[in-house]
């Protein structure tokens, strides 16, 4: 089963062919998600975030998250990656893949798995802005 | 007599406790002590004068492991690496 999931942290630049993990003749469609560190939070203008990622404890959440998603169904595959360390607007700070045989499968549990890194991932991000404040955000 | 005894357990921070304190503490608790009983020694003992600000996050933070969360209950063994997270900000 752990052959049809591959979780990644990154301390480089994400790059989109991190999703021809999924490619393969059984699969008839991907739906994919990325997200993109924006240059305007709270009406504040963000110049750059820092990623504080636990690694270890990531790989074992998100995992235990897709088992639990495939089951025992060898024809989904699914791919994330996260960056950690500092981001300027517009690279990608989330990359999640889904592919399945069938198009719902792939986007119900493609959007299921950015609800739960966005909640349950141990991620921390520390924004700066361009007055030269930062937040931690969240905490 | 009544004797306690006593014994080390790291904490390992995450996040804004980064900023304020170093990345590890070496804990000495008593025997027998859990996650809560951890909880209150950090807030009486560690996160005061000027680290008292973060008070507010420690009571919304958990504990881990390097690999699950850990329950209030969980009793704490001697040289356990324990990790403290503040509350997380997604991916």
């Amino acid at each position: 089963m752990c052959k049809n999931i591959l979780i990644s942290v990154f301390d480089d630049k994400i790059s989109l062919n991190f999703l021809d993990f999924l490619y393969s003749n059984d699969i008839g469609a991907i739906v994919s998600f990325a997200g993109v560190v924006r240059n305007v939070n709270n009406n504040r203008n963000v110049s750059y975030i820092s990623y504080n990622v636990f690694d270890s404890l990531m790989y074992s959440l998100i995992k235990d998250k897709c088992i639990s998603l495939i089951k025992d169904d060898v024809c989904t595959k699914i791919c994330i990656a996260q960056y950690k360390g500092v981001l300027y607007t517009g690279g990608i700070n989330l990359l999640i893949g889904v592919g399945s045989k069938h198009r719902k499968k792939a986007l119900l549990y493609c959007n299921d798995l950015v609800e739960f890194i966005k909640k349950e991932a141990p991620v921390w991000k520390k924004e700066y802005y361009s007055d030269g404040t930062f937040n931690w955000i969240n905490s | 007599m009544f004797l306690v005894f006593m014994m080390y357990v790291k904490l390992k921070f995450f996040g804004i406790f980064r900023d304020y304190l170093n990345n590890e503490i070496d804990v000495k608790v008593d025997c027998g002590s859990n996650i809560s009983d951890l909880k209150c020694y950090l807030r009486d003992e560690i996160f005061v004068g000027e680290f008292k600000i973060l008070i507010g996050v420690l009571d919304k933070s958990i504990f881990s492991t390097d690999i699950i969360i850990l329950s209030d209950d969980y009793i704490l063994k001697s040289d356990d690496i324990i990790y403290l997270l503040p509350p997380f900000s997604g991916g």
